[in-house]
């Protein structure tokens, strides 16, 4: 207990018997296990714990939950830093780091702190109205200025080594909140059969009660809820998730949440940090409590004002006396518990109550020596880092004080009831905005449905428990089991917005303390026309960001009700959306982070590849060879080498990632036939088709190649980029369109790996490894296909080419995808076979003109293409119809070209605009662009395949590309699409 | 196809056998790679479907068809409901060699079969925590009644396409996956099982 100046003697719920030892600013502090951060730096006598966002005013602890406001400390060092944290929800542990943030040089002397001087220059939206001129020093000086000046902490430079998870549960009944209504509700649905997932933001069950010194059942609260989580516990239906934050509500009864599995305890690397759970759930218990409401007037947020029930909870959970001198300041009769208390454990007590005496309840509830001002307001504070004092408005009086305890009443935490949407109701009895109608398997129950009843709120938790688990279906027996809750008086509230104007000054009284916002801020905003409370939020940042407005919005509202004259019913709230509190961006990464940020796929072939210092890029999720540098290369030397391998022997690259579907059915043919813009089903057993696919909207979809391996068999390729999608467009044809044909398909992309070789050598290497087909020009001739073995593996082996060469593309089954490699590469050796990546490939593709994604990006129809003439006149086809609409035929269109430089010399970009002068720049002047573009080895120079305005018409034009993005402009040559071996007379040798 | 399974299997060096987790705590999850699976995609013909069903259910010695997201077993077939016309059947060892015939017999007339095994890869779960550790990762409530034993359903994990199988009591789930994420799936299931302490067996060799 060395150094615990405020630690009471005895009680609260702390093992005295251990003492821990951490530090704030670099001050080494003790603390018990069961404190958090805030009892524990409240037990040391630490209270001024941070600077506020905008003023950076010396800002204390003011709660105790994590609607916390003003202790948001920085934890942990290096690459462990997270910022932001309220200290309230910090457990305590040997070793925790600890420090204050948004504050220089120290927290004590803040330099910042200038800007609270300068407050009457600093209204709530000042920054729109200032730094206007010049222009350009908005996001080079002003911007970086104010993020400088403001804030809330600093995040680390270096990775966070903490490891993180998601995680999936299901229930018939999320309840949300362990205190005495969830943990009824619980036990009822989970007595009933119900599977309950109970989740709870702190360590140990008990939400308030664990704060309070009301029984039930004879016991104390928290020895109730101990006992009755441990019956939930034991039992095989229910799943207890404490330290657990359920954050937001998503579509179809979907729930985030995150569980701080080891924020407890020193960091290491044995069990993940947090834990982010998606929750699936059919009912939503909401028992997630209230939240005390502040109460504003001038000079509110200085350290040792606190709110009334964190006050008692300090007391009563953590054995920490927060101030001697107190004056408590209510509207209701909750606060009453808080003097009782704070009374009890030997503080010097002073109650102000803004109503008249005759409407408390509570009076009874004082111990006598405290002194009582009814119909009376605090209408300012003393002191600097920490209260000095306070003065009565109507008096006059200054009270001395190291304490202030604030209860303006309770707002219930609805956020999860409102995230789908629904608004909640004021409630005149509650003073309050209530869910009264949560909605299909939605209750609320205890504090989240404005009961503050400690019997009642028991009552209709295991009201609500019932309903829920009767809602899943379950068999309801006998009577709920009531427990007996002290009594308590009644609780009565009369809304207090603000402390009059007259009484206390507007300026300095502060609506929403973690963003800085005063009611003189808000008077503004509804001077300006931005009353409303959507309007006023955005104007002042009113309950943005990590706080959401869980202590200052009703205030808010209700003062902007006063200021627009209507009722504060009618004054309408803002939009709840999820997050309802902060989460770590780890945990919402789970696993997902560097090299598993998301799924890498792998090809049968990639070890082989990765064995041979292939340079890998990503295509989707799939890895695959760039290029295969040998010693000396660079990029460029690589590819242009494979190229030339290709174009003088033989070159073989893994094209597995194509996406590949096997059909089978009668009306296999005929479904085809109406995929494709070219007729299929008169295909010859054994033969390829170079096949396109539209969209509805006539533009070209994606192409491939399709085979005919039997009279109701085919198996067809298509991109890598698209597999996906053409096979869920294969599907919705087949399901929607024409659920009449008499067609299996399904993807085989996996089943197969996949090799193109190419190259004049290429039938001389493949004849030394294939064996049961005769690869002869004669018996096996262009886009021919058939069936061999290889290395004792059975391949299909299909005649097309993409690189113009003399060209098979050939299917192993995956298992056998390396071997398969691996002989061809043997065969292919006495003639220099070269492995080619995809870079090569590009090249090669472009050379011979051939269109692939750059081309088919969703914006070319198959006669811009070049590929009309494949359009079946006699049959229908999807896309058909459209194609032929007005716009997308005739004058005008966008067709493909080839383009070379100049002289030669030039580099074109992929990307760059096509334009008539030089110089000429913008979408009015562009011709076309440049689609694909390659440094070719074969012809010497750069050359690319583009779209240009009538561009069949225009061959032999001379153009600018242009990328003003890169500041190049080259002058080029409009050509035919193809570089190399126009006729096509080498890929049919 | 399936004649050359022995290939090359895309979970080669990524299970080595050992136990891992935390230090003194029994291990929780049992992990087996099943290298001798075969697997089949059964798709009803137009029309076909109940009569695909009913043969199957011959063929499973049951009374009535499997219903969506059942499966069951029979020499040493195990016949997973995967859709409304499509079956998913996993073999192994000298099951697998006579599943073609047996399966084009079902099929004839009514079906289409297709051959995945080469596309997959099977991983073995089980364990007293194997359950806990894979409902964490996929969307489906394999805790629940919704997903009996004897079960079987495409899901994803961790954005990884998977067929999970629930094989019998107690908890034995196989899961198939298409071989190109072996690495990325073997990555989430050793971080996952992890926290649960886990074994990595030896291969059966059949």
């Amino acid at each position: 207990m060395t150094g615990q100046s405020h630690r009471l003697p005895q009680g609260g719920l702390i093992d005295r018997a251990q003492t821990l030892s951490f530090t704030f600013d670099g001050r080494a502090l003790s603390a018990h296990p069961g404190d958090t951060l805030a009892s524990a730096l409240l037990a040391n006598g630490v209270h001024l714990t941070g600077r506020s966002f905008k003023y950076h005013r010396p800002r204390g602890l003011y709660s105790s939950g994590p609607e916390e406001p003003n202790a948001l400390v920085t934890l942990g060092t290096s690459g462990r830093t997270e910022p932001n944290i309220p200290a309230t929800m910090v457990e305590v542990y040997d070793g925790l780091v600890a420090r204050s943030q948004n504050r220089w040089p120290s927290l004590k002397f803040d330099a910042l702190a200038v800007n609270s001087l300068l407050k009457p220059f600093f209204p709530a939206g000042f920054y729109y109205k200032t730094f206007m001129w010049p222009r350009s020093f908005w996001c080079r000086l002003y911007e970086p200025m104010i993020r400088r000046a403001a804030g809330l902490g600093a995040l680390a430079n270096e990775p966070d080594p903490d490891r993180y998870k998601h995680a999936h549960a299901h229930c018939d009944i999320l309840v949300v909140g362990a205190g005495p209504a969830g943990l009824m509700a619980a036990r009822e649905a989970a007595l009933a059969g119900a599977r309950v997932l109970l989740a709870d933001e702190r360590p140990a069950p008990g939400g308030h009660l664990s704060g309070e010194t009301i029984g039930i059942d004879g016991k104390p609260g928290a020895a109730w809820a101990g006992a009755v989580a441990d019956e939930l516990a034991a039992m095989e239906n229910v799943r207890l998730l404490s330290r657990t934050t359920v954050y937001g509500r998503y579509d179809g009864m979907t729930f985030g949440a995150v569980e701080r599995v080891g924020d407890h305890r020193a960091p290491d690397s044995s069990s993940p940090r947090q834990r982010s759970w998606t929750i699936h759930s059919d009912q939503l218990i909401c028992a997630a409590g209230a939240i005390e409401r502040p109460l504003v007037f001038a000079g509110n947020d200085r350290p040792g004002v606190m709110l009334a029930a964190a006050a008692r909870s300090y007391v009563n959970r953590y054995g920490v006396l927060p101030g001697r001198n107190v004056v408590v300041f209510t509207n209701n009769d909750d606060a009453y518990r808080t003097a009782n208390d704070l009374a009890g454990a030997g503080a010097r007590v002073t109650l102000v109550d803004s109503r008249a005496e005759g409407e408390v309840a509570a009076r009874a509830l004082l111990p006598a020596g405290v002194e009582a001002h009814y119909g009376e307001y605090v209408a300012g504070t003393k002191g600097r880092a920490h209260l000095r004092g306070v003065t009565l408005a109507s008096s006059g009086r200054g009270i001395a004080c190291d304490l202030l305890c604030v209860s303006g009443g309770w707002n219930p935490t609805i956020h999860l009831l409102s995230h789908t949407g629904r608004k909640p109701v004021w409630d005149e009895a509650t003073a309050s905005f209530a869910m009264t109608d949560p909605g299909d398997g939605a209750f609320a129950a205890g504090g989240a449905a404005a009961t503050f009843d400690l019997g009642l709120t028991l009552r209709e938790g295991a009201t609500a428990g019932r309903a829920a688990a009767r809602a899943c279906g379950c068999r309801l027996s006998g009577k709920a089991d009531i427990p007996k809750a002290g009594q308590l008086p009644a609780y009565g509230v009369e809304a207090l917005w603000r402390v009059p104007d007259a009484m206390s000054k507007a300026q300095g009284s502060f609506v929403d303390l973690q963003n800085d916002v005063t009611v003189a801020d808000l008077e503004l905003a509804e001077r300006e026309g931005f009353g409303h409370a959507e309007h006023a939020k955005r104007y002042t940042t009113l309950g943005m960001a990590t706080d959401q407005g869980k202590l200052g919005n009703v205030n808010a509202l209700g003062i902007l009700s006063e200021l627009r004259d209507m009722p504060v019913a009618q004054a309408g709230t803002t939009t709840f959306r999820p997050l309802a509190t902060p989460v770590a961006l780890g945990a919402i990464a789970g696993q997902a982070r560097g090299r598993d940020l998301r799924p890498v796929r792998h090809t049968a072939m990639y070890r082989w590849h990765e064995s041979h210092d292939a340079v890998f890029t990503q295509a989707g999720l799939w890895l695959r060879p760039y290029y295969y540098p040998r010693e000396g290369e660079d990029f460029a030397a690589a590819a242009a080498r494979e190229v030339h391998a290709v174009r003088s022997s033989v070159g073989m690259v893994d094209i597995s990632t194509l996406g590949k579907i096997e059909l089978k059915g009668p009306d296999a043919g005929a479904f085809l036939d109406r995929l494709y813009i070219n007729s299929i089903s008169k295909m010859k057993l054994g033969r390829t088709r170079y096949g396109v696919m539209l969209r509805e909207d006539g533009m070209v979809f994606d192409d491939g190649v399709v085979a005919r391996l039997g009279e109701d068999h085919f198996f067809i390729t298509v991109t890598t980029a698209h597999a996906a999608q053409v096979m869920q467009h294969m599907e919705f044809c087949h399901q929607v369109h024409w659920p009449e044909l008499d067609v299996q398909f399904c993807s085989v992309s996996e089943a197969w790996a996949a090799i193109a070789v190419a190259g004049p050598n290429t039938r001389d290497a493949l004849a030394r490894c294939v064996t049961g087909l005769d690869l002869s020009n004669e018996a096996f001739p262009f886009l021919a296909a058939g069936e061999g073995r290889i290395d004792g593996a059975p391949v299909r082996i299909f005649r097309v080419s993409f690189s113009g060469e003399l060209g098979y593309e050939i299917f192993a089954p995956a298992g056998s995808g390396a071997g398969v490699w691996r002989a061809i590469m043997e065969a292919g050796e006495p003639y220099g076979i070269t492995s080619f990546g995809t870079e090569a490939m590009t090249v090669l593709r472009v050379e011979k003109g051939h269109v692939a994604g750059p081309e088919l990006d969703g914006r070319t129809t198959a006669a811009d293409l070049g590929l009309g003439r494949m359009m079946a006149r006699k049959k229908d086809y999807i896309g058909r119809a459209m194609a032929e609409r007005e716009g997308l035929v005739g004058a005008g269109r966008q067709q493909l070209i080839g383009l070379k430089p100049v002289g030669k010399d030039g580099a074109l970009r992929m990307g760059a605009h096509l334009v008539n002068e030089l110089g000429a720049v913008g979408p009015d002047v562009s011709q076309g662009r440049v689609t694909s573009a390659a440094y070719s080895p074969t012809c010497g120079h750069f050359i690319a395949l583009g779209v240009l305005r009538d561009g069949r018409s225009r061959i032999g034009e001379r153009l600018y590309a242009v990328s003003p993005l890169h500041e190049e402009q080259v002058e080029v040559t409009v050509t035919q699409g193809v570089f190399v071996d126009a006729q096509g007379e080498r890929m049919r040798v | 196809m399936s004649e050359t399974i022995a290939g090359y299997s895309a979970l080669e060096g990524l299970l080595k056998p050992g136990t891992y987790g935390a230090e003194g705590m029994a291990p929780g999850v049992s992990i087996e790679q099943r290298p001798h699976v075969t697997q089949y995609q059964l798709i009803a013909r137009n029309n076909k479907a109940a009569q695909l069903a009913n043969r199957l259910s011959r063929f499973l010695g049951k009374k009535r068809a499997l219903a969506p997201m059942a499966a069951a077993e029979r020499n040493g077939l195990f016949v997973c409901a995967t859709g409304p016309r499509d079956y998913w059947i996993l073999a192994e060892g000298s099951a697998g060699s006579d599943a073609p015939g047996v399966l084009d017999g079902i099929a004839d007339n009514c079906a289409s079969l297709f051959d995945q095994s080469e596309g997959r890869v099977v991983v073995r779960l089980s364990g007293p925590n194997a359950a806990v550790a894979l409902a964490m990762g996929t969307p489906l409530d394999l805790l629940g009644p919704a997903f009996p034993a004897e079960g079987a359903s495409h899901t994803v994990i961790e954005h990884i396409p998977v067929l999970v199988a629930w094989r019998a009591k107690p908890v034995c789930y196989d899961i198939s996956l298409p071989r190109s994420y072996a690495a990325s799936f073997i990555t989430w299931l050793r971080e996952t099982a992890r926290d649960f302490g886990y074994v990595i067996e030896t291969p059966t060799t059949l």
